[in-house]
């Protein structure tokens, strides 16, 4: 389990990670979703040990992570740009893994370098960004982490391998036991592949929940008046994060279940009401426009 | 919390660090290979056509030429060409081990490791060490497996290549690598390596300068060679010495980057330093240069009239502007330069108020003559009765000379030699802008590759509070090159005395290998002939000369040692021509004529015995100057002439059993040597 304990990480006056504390169980994978700067991939780099926490602490099985060589053993960290010397190839950084990764896994190499479609003596350098990438998985998951830490692994892959990908680390988690952290902007993917979802802004955490408690707590509805309500406060009692209005069309996003707000809306004489849940975008959208960060507040 | 990792497998991850570097960078080692392979071929190829004996339309005379020469020629231009290639390699396998600090996305791959950063770091610089070095190793050791199997030993220079190599790679990659973790950038990291090994022995210099353009007496040549000259310069290691500085340094540098590379913050990639310790040294260092710089040249040529004037609007002038062109290249921009500029203030105070001191010689340097009753001994040196070896120190000769006169009369004698030299030298009233030149001479004449201009008065006095002051006394300024104005004191009043002798003379002190002259002259004699040289000749060495006659010279040398020693009466006699001919011995007139006048003034003596010596002052013309100039910067340092009396029965008698002095204690015309 890695637990972050009151974790701050500041780069001079920016304060990347701020007080953060959340608990992460063996074989989930959590999904870092946040805005630009949110400190995702700070995040990311102090659970690997790239970056030391300037307060608060990682505790990996109650092991700090930080400069430790055992606990770093069972994690491995792939960045948004993976680093290859000029004359790496697969085999040749599988020489350095294997000395290192107390998991590392003959077999399981084999069968990555099978799966996916590149050669292992090809220079990685020259290779395509999602060629990279799958390069860095290719490595990854050979050394057997208990703990993964992906940044924007999707970016550059195509939609097959994605699915590939998907797949190998669903195995993974149900097999092994394997925790994954996803830093990613692509909230297709992760609403597919996370068990939970954490929300950062400004260096703090705005929620940390399961994605089904998430889309169940989350409504978007639809409301058309005959005539539009005068007035102001006509959704009271009504838990509304988000209200768009187009005419008599009123577009209402809705925390709580749908049997506590229809009554309410029923009693407003509605000549239409629909409701559905909300795709991860969208309650993404709708939680940052809450914490202050939408488009309207941009522009 | 934190598990540790036992040292089997710490090692075991540092040895697979290596490996790896070992991979990323075997394009390089090959290119070092080739390139060292196909110059050591093209060498030994040139060294052997060029050299050989055989070669009847370069060396006519080939029956006694062997290929000694061109085998050690071959020698020293491989080692010398591999001492080269290593370097350049050095630098870039270090600038490519160390980038890991530098790159963030490397950064990234090293951070996330499961290795500790000491580890790493140490793995790192194993790399480093070891592509540097093996490869020169391997090839030095070719040639002097090509060249022992030739029947040529290594010649020095090629051993001393060793060394050099070993001292120079293990402290330029550990102070490079203290630097990187430093530095944010591998930019700032070479920028701020090569300032320190540039600006740190300028700086020394300048200030060693003051020191012996400001302080007369004080002969700042006792910091040649030493480490203080070149304290962060580590690119001086490779000079191979100071040998035990260079290890302490490279143990320094490699345990203060353990202790930082622990707390290095990672995201500190890219940015302009992790630390700032060494940003604040190199802008102080640079600063400091250049402000000395322009201090001393507008202090030399009196600008405003006054010398400390125009060092102070010099100094200002250069260490500002050298200040803010640092900050702007390592902070990229103007960002805390007022917060950053205290250490500059400092600096300006500290120096130009250390200047001033100097100049005004507030503490009466210049001019301190001890008083008679204040002094418990001391001690003169005129060098031009003193042998001295060239790998001898002048401060710590003179401070040994501090015990050697103890009676009043003698130490009024030196305290008065003393004072007419400061007077005559008019060194109490020397003007500010002079000194300032003098930095200039100093330094100049410090950093020639042979000494121009070695001390001429030493003077020393053990003070009855126990201290001991020296003053040793060398021409100084450019008019002195040029000019026959130094003034020179007639010192015979206490070289002459038996005691000096015993101390500074070549007889006592010189080795016999020093000895270039050695002969016997007859006292009465016509024309040049009349004298008996006991040395063999240069044929004679290299030929057929037995080790019984290389042993004469040293038989006759004791026997006057002991005749010298023993005698209490009549030294008078003996040292009488010691300063008198001296003077003169390009003169064959006064030569001749002074033997004559001996003849007739002492009819107790049997002859005269000259002892010359060839002392070569410089220690840097190693053998290799030997070879390729020719010894040119030999030159005979002293020349001693002893009269035998009748007394010195044990000289005469190994004269007379080597066949040079007749029974009749006549030169034997038709000796060997004669």
């Amino acid at each position: 389990m890695i637990e972050i304990k009151n974790l701050t990480k500041k780069f001079d006056k920016i304060t990347a990670v701020n007080n953060m504390n959340v608990k992460i169980n063996d074989g989930s994978v959590l999904g870092l979703v946040g805005s630009n700067g949110s400190g995702k991939s700070t995040l990311l780099r102090l659970l690997s040990g790239v970056y030391q926490p300037d307060a608060g602490a990682i505790l990996v099985d109650g092991k700090k992570l930080f400069d430790n060589p055992k606990a770093k053993g069972e994690c491995y960290f792939i960045p948004d740009f993976p680093f290859f010397y000029n004359n790496s190839t697969i085999n040749s950084t599988a020489f350095l893994y294997r000395k290192l990764y107390p998991n590392w896994s003959e077999e399981q190499f084999n069968r990555y370098c099978s799966i996916f479609p590149i050669k292992r003596d090809a220079r990685i350098i020259n290779m395509s960004k999602g060629m990279q990438r799958q390069a860095a998985l290719i490595l990854a998951l050979s050394t057997c982490p208990k703990y993964l830490f992906l940044d924007e692994i999707f970016d550059g892959l195509d939609p097959v391998v994605r699915h590939l990908l998907k797949r190998i680390l669903i195995d993974h988690v149900s097999e092994n036991n394997m925790t994954v952290i996803i830093a990613s902007h692509n909230l297709r993917e992760l609403e597919d592949l996370c068990d939970r979802v954490c929300l950062m802004h400004k260096g703090t955490m705005l929620m940390e929940r399961e994605i089904d408690a998430l889309r169940l707590g989350l409504r978007k509805v639809q409301v058309a008046f005959s005539e539009v309500p005068l007035a102001s406060n006509v959704f009271e009692g009504i838990n509304v994060i988000n209200v768009w209005q187009n005419g008599n069309i009123f577009n209402l996003t809705i925390r709580g279940t749908e049997e506590d707000f229809m009554p309410k809306l029923d009693a407003l004489n509605p000549v239409y009401i629909s409701a559905m849940p909300l795709t991860l975008e969208e309650i993404f959208i709708s939680e940052m426009g809450a914490a202050g960060y939408d488009v309207n507040s941009i522009l | 919390m934190t598990s540790t990792v036992s040292f089997k497998e710490k090692f075991k991850q540092a040895f697979s660090i290596f490996k790896w570097e070992l991979k990323s960078c075997t394009g390089t080692l090959v290119v070092f290979s080739i390139l060292a392979a196909v110059f050591m071929t093209i060498i030994l190829t040139l060294c052997l056509v060029i050299g050989n004996p055989n070669n009847s339309f370069l060396y006519p005379d080939s029956s006694e030429m062997t290929y000694e020469i061109p085998l050690q020629v071959f020698q020293i231009l491989t080692s010398g060409m591999i001492y080269f290639l290593t370097i350049i390699f050095t630098i870039i396998y270090t600038v490519k081990v160390y980038s890991y600090l530098h790159n963030k996305r490397k950064a990234d791959l090293y951070g996330a490791l499961p290795v500790s950063r000491v580890t790493l770091f140490f793995s790192k610089s194993a790399s480093a060490f070891i592509f540097s070095l093996f490869p020169a190793l391997f090839f030095l050791g070719i040639m002097s497996i090509i060249s022992i199997c030739a029947g040529q030993p290594l010649v020095n220079e090629a051993t001393h290549t060793y060394l050099k190599l070993v001292i120079g790679t293990l402290s330029c990659i550990s102070a490079y690598g203290l630097i990187s973790i430093c530095c944010g950038t591998t930019i700032n990291s070479v920028i701020m390596f090569i300032t320190v090994c540039v600006a740190y022995p300028l700086s020394a210099m300048f200030v060693k300068g003051v020191a012996g353009g400001f302080f007369y007496g004080s002969y700042s040549e006792i910091f040649k060679d030493h480490f203080i000259m070149n304290a962060l310069n580590p690119l001086a290691a490779y000079d191979g010495i100071n040998v035990i500085y260079w290890l302490i340094f490279t143990l320094i540098c490699l345990a203060g980057s353990a202790f930082l590379v622990r707390k290095r913050k990672a995201e500190r990639a890219q940015s302009s330093f992790a630390y700032y310790l060494p940003c604040h040294i190199v802008k102080v260092l640079v600063s400091f240069l250049a402000g000395m710089f322009l201090g001393v040249l507008f202090g030399s040529i009196n600008v405003f009239g006054y010398g400390l004037l125009g060092f102070i609007f010099g100094f200002i002038l250069g260490s500002i502007p050298a200040f803010i062109i640092c900050h702007l290249i390592f902070y990229k921009g103007f960002s805390k330069l007022v917060l950053t500029s205290i250490p500059l203030g400092g600096l300006i105070i500290a120096v130009i108020v250390g200047i001033a001191l100097c100049d005004f010689d507030v503490f009466g340097y210049n001019t301190f003559i001890p008083n008679s009753d204040d002094v418990e001994s001391a001690g003169l040196i005129d060098t031009d009765y003193c042998y001295y070896d060239k790998d001898e120190s002048f401060s710590s000769l003179t401070k040994k000379s501090a015990g050697d006169f103890d009676k009043k009369e003698d130490i009024n004698t030196i305290i008065n030699f003393h004072q007419q030299y400061i007077d005559r030298e008019n060194i109490a009233s020397i003007a500010s802008n002079e000194k300032f030149s003098n930095v200039w001479y100093d330094i100049l004449m410090n950093n020639m590759p042979f000494s121009v201009d070695p001390p001429h008065y030493c003077f020393a006095y053990k003070l009855t509070n126990g201290m001991t002051v020296t003053r040793i006394y060398a021409p100084i300024g450019f008019d002195s090159i040029y000019s026959d104005e130094y003034y020179y004191i007639n010192t015979t009043e206490i070289t002459s005395k038996k005691e000096y002798v015993e101390k500074y003379s070549a007889m006592e002190r010189a080795d016999i290998s020093n000895i270039t002259t050695f002969t016997v002259d007859a006292l009465k004699r016509s024309g040049y002939e009349g004298t008996a040289d006991l040395l063999p000749n240069y044929n004679d060495i290299n030929n057929n000369t037995s080790n019984e006659q290389e042993n004469i010279p040293k038989k006759v040398l004791a026997a006057l040692k002991k005749d010298f020693a023993a005698d209490k009466s009549t030294t008078d006699i003996v040292l009488e021509p010691f300063h008198s001919i001296s003077s003169d011995y390009y003169d064959g007139y006064s030569y001749h004529n002074s033997l004559s006048e001996y003849s007739k003034e002492y009819p107790d003596v049997v002859c005269m015995i000259s002892i010359w010596t060839n002392n070569n002052m410089d220690n840097e013309i190693s053998s290799f100057s030997q070879i390729f100039l020719g010894g040119y910067f030999n030159y005979h340092a002293t020349s001693e002439y002893y009269l035998i009396p009748k007394s010195y029965t044990n000289t005469i008698d190994v004269l007379k059993e080597i066949g040079v002095l007749n029974d009749d204690l006549t030169i034997n015309e038709n000796s060997a040597y004669y």
